[in-house]
């Protein structure tokens, strides 16, 4: 009895923490940032399908010095669009005093492609994290050669992959220590086939029935450093969709990785690794497809994480405004539950088209929150609706225990304006521990959100490197225990819409001096478990594969 | 399904205030309404409102003509004439707020709505498409509020409303308040043993609460009935995860090729 006492104590102890005041996130201007740039969608009067669905954001550190860096999408020479003057992607340095220095000519990044989505990863695993930015065209993949500037490897590495891609996913999925490549595609698309979508007279953004499906593709990494395109042998290439957001997960916790995959207007995948490189499409069996009465809505934006603590991991998928987002709760036995209605999810989203969603620990409380961008992809709704906006509110949830509770502008006067969202990436910008925002706007400047922190909360931060698994720890679980209760996560790939997020996991203690250990299962074909007991909170660790950690 | 019967639950409301001859026509014009014969209803519609461009139960008139024929624009016109012309007319404020529905512009929708309330606070129908209304804006607590007031005032009549009980079951379905769902789809199947929409939903409560024997044979029964509303793909989907989930995968299968051979009911 004691100790079940005691056990609920620290949990209202952690629990109380939560809504412990003050913390904010506060809105960085560009001002204050130094950063100009802003998102060019191409909007026309034609209304072609492109121009609604970027733009994506990363958060890496491309120079090694410890610092996020952000690396910004943008749209460029396409078959229905040129611009007046050149457009660029731009890679931004961080110059650890909150400003950020436009780096982006000189370190070769300028892209120039209608651009959609980025990821940051160390694919070949030299220390230095590489882009791959998703085009309606070509793909771009930069390699970072280590001294500030990138080269376009695209070809050589066998990644073009022509059409209208959007989320790019990094994973080992066939455990042999390589980085691969799921590689997102919407519809079928160019602009010879672009559909004339009318109210009245005046043309609007087509919803995506208008389009055929189109297959995403699976890259395998070779020893070589190129890749090889195994669509067809995985199973991958047998689905076309409309995908426009993927993020890996282990459903079944067996190690290997999954991959959940959310279309517009048809149904959701969810590719279920059974190894031998081979995955099986379960999305109906597993009730993650369709809404509850058989209908397909329009996913965008994903994530995953164990968002009630039973040890399994959940899913969620933003969808289109009167669709409701999923929350899908994972059962066992690869089966979900859509716990959109009793999480309060369901309703507080009926009104939003949501793109960007990140399970974080705002608060360091110890439980997965909720972040989510949204925006009417249909610039003109306000001229046939008076129910909709183009510009909608970005959402921050608090985790509950029992359900999710909408922040809202407590959380800061960012969360009281709207705003045409897309990307969404969350990292630590200034490395006080507390996970900051940075959203892609559609046609806009990027809103970066700083988030204050709170007092009373603690926490830890913890790179991993893998060495015999993949470098960037991709799939690796993390476990660890704060005054007898253990919490959980994978270190995922992909998630959100079309961005990258920094690639620490920042850990809620409460308010807890330590943790009481902290334990790393690396993926194949490692499959190491390193162990730490009595780890400090408040700073950033690094460990990597069979070594001791080491605080930054 | 829901405009079909409102359309005929509001038919021969209006009333003729004006000149023999308009009145004669417009009475002629109803009367086609009556029977469905609605182009030649539309035409005489035309012709009373060619008499006299503000008489009022023709403008109305021609409005529910116009939504029959999917014509929303014009029938919004109508209505908002005649709620212009005769504000105070509850039936003319629900008629504008029932088009606002139907457009699904809700905001727009619950001004004449509040309206018609105010003026006739005993018409359980202005109080379900208000709680439909606030259930379309996520207000989800005021439409549990107006849904229950919708049946409160049916059961004082007795005259207990399906598609009440069905909508309001179905949102609380939504929020996940499946145990408030039961006695709700209970009634629905005493009054109408022969529903599709309420077996369907008395199916998926089965379903959720693991009982998947029920949840087939609630599923086979709708499936057997007809209604505009639950469409055989919905059932298709329900029956392929109540048989997989009974063990009954070659059944399952069945559904599922059904299922997937129905067109998709997106809607966007």
């Amino acid at each position: 009895m004691g100790k079940l006492l005691s056990g609920l104590f620290l949990l209202l102890l952690l629990k109380g923490g939560a809504s412990a005041p003050p913390f904010s996130f506060d809105t960085i201007p560009p001002a204050k940032s130094q950063i100009q740039w802003a998102h060019d969608n191409a909007r026309s009067p034609h209304k072609y399908l492109p121009e609604s669905i970027g733009p994506g954001v990363a958060i890496f550190d491309y120079n090694n010095d410890g610092w996020m860096d952000l690396y910004f999408v943008n749209s460029g020479v396409c078959d229905f669009f040129t611009p007046r003057k050149p457009l660029k992607n731009a890679l931004h340095r961080n110059n650890r005093d909150g400003t950020f220095s436009d780096v982006t000519e000189a370190a070769g990044v300028v892209g120039g492609q209608f651009g959609i989505g980025v990821s940051a990863v160390d694919y070949d695993a030299d220390g230095f994290t590489d882009l791959y930015v998703t085009n309606y065209g070509t793909n771009t993949l930069y390699r970072n050669r280590g001294d500030g500037t990138f080269d376009n490897v695209t070809k050589a590495a066998g990644l073009e992959a022509p059409g209208l891609n959007t989320i790019s996913v990094w994973f080992d999925y066939d455990g042999d220590g390589r980085l691969d490549v799921f590689v997102g595609h919407f519809v079928r698309y160019s602009k010879s086939i672009e559909k004339p979508c009318l109210e009245g007279n005046v043309r609007h953004y087509c919803y995506p029935l208008a389009y055929d499906p189109w297959p995403s593709r699976l890259f395998h990494q070779q020893p070589d450093g190129a890749f090889k395109d195994v669509s067809g042998s995985s199973g991958i290439g047998e689905h076309p969709g409309k995908t426009f957001g993927a993020v890996t997960t282990d459903i079944d916790g067996d190690g290997r990785l999954d991959l959940f995959v959310a279309n517009d207007s048809v149904a959701n995948f969810l590719f279920w690794n059974r190894g031998g490189g081979r995955f099986q499409e379960i999305g109906m069996l597993s009730e993650v497809a369709y809404n509850g009465d058989g209908a397909a809505r329009s996913g965008m934006g994903v994530d995953t994480a164990d968002y009630d603590g039973d040890g399994r991991l959940d899913l969620f998928v933003c969808n289109f405004n009167r669709e409701k987002f999923s929350i899908y709760r994972n059962l066992g036995d690869n089966l979900f539950s859509d716990e959109a209605g009793r999480t309060g999810i369901g309703m507080a989203t009926h009104m939003y088209s949501g793109w960007g969603v990140k399970f974080f620990d705002y608060d360091h409380d110890g439980d997965q929150d909720l972040i989510l961008t949204n925006g009417h992809p249909d610039d003109l709704i306000e001229q046939i609706s008076s129910t909709l906006t183009h510009k909608e509110p970005l959402l921050l949830f608090e985790n509950t225990g029992k359900g999710f509770h909408l922040v809202g502008v407590k959380a800061g006067e960012a969360f009281a304006r709207s705003y045409p969202g897309r990307g969404l990436a969350i990292g630590d910008l200034d490395n006080d521990g507390h996970s900051d925002v940075v959203v892609a706007n559609n046609g806009e400047a990027p809103l970066l959100l700083r988030n204050t922190g709170g007092a009373s909360n603690r926490w830890l931060g913890l790179r991993l490197v893998g060495s015999t698994a993949n470098r960037e720890a991709i799939g690796a679980t993390l476990s660890w225990s704060v005054g007898g209760i253990k919490r959980s996560l994978l270190k995922t790939s992909g998630g959100s819409y079309l961005s990258s997020h920094d690639p620490r996991e920042v850990l809620g203690l409460g308010p807890a001096e330590k943790a009481d250990w902290l334990e790393v299962r690396w993926p194949a074909p490692s499959q190491r478990i390193d162990r730490i007991e009595n780890v400090a909170a408040n700073r950033y660790y690094t460990l990597r594969e069979g070594k001791p950690l080491v605080a930054n | 399904m829901l405009l079909q019967f409102t359309l005929l639950m509001l038919f021969g409301q209006a009333v003729a205030k004006a000149g023999e001859p308009t009145q004669e026509a417009y009475f002629r014009a109803n009367q086609l309404f009556i029977q469905g014969r609605l182009e030649q209803s539309l035409e005489a519609a035309n012709q009373v409102l060619r008499l006299n461009s503000n008489f009022v139960p023709a403008l109305t008139l021609r409005a529910r003509l116009s939504m029959a024929f999917n014509r929303l624009a014009e029938a919004g016109r109508d209505l908002t004439r005649a709620v212009e012309l005769e504000p105070k007319s509850a039936y003319n404020q629900f008629m504008l707020g029932f088009y606002y529905y139907l457009e699904n512009d809700f905001k727009k929708a619950l001004e004449p709505l509040n309206r018609s309330a105010e003026v006739d606070e005993a018409n359980s129908r202005t109080y379900f498409y208000l709680a439909l209304t606030h259930e379309g804006l996520a207000n989800a607590s005021m439409a549990v509020e107006l849904y229950e007031k919708a049946i409160a005032l049916d059961r004082e009549k007795k005259t207990p409303d399906l598609d009440t009980l069905i909508a309001f079951a179905r949102l609380l379905f939504s929020l996940g308040q499946y145990e408030k769902c039961l006695p709700l789809v209970e009634q629905a199947l005493s009054l109408d043993s022969k529903s599709r929409d309420a077996h369907y939903e008395r199916g998926r409560l089965c379903l959720q609460a693991g009982d998947f024997e029920s949840a087939i044979q609630q599923g086979e029964r709708a499936l057997l009935l007809q209604s505009p509303g639950t469409t055989d793909r919905q059932i298709h989907f329900l029956l392929v995860r109540a048989y997989a989930r009974a063990g009954n995968q070659p059944r399952a299968d069945e559904h599922l090729a059904k299922f997937k051979a129905s067109a998709p009911s997106l809607r966007r």
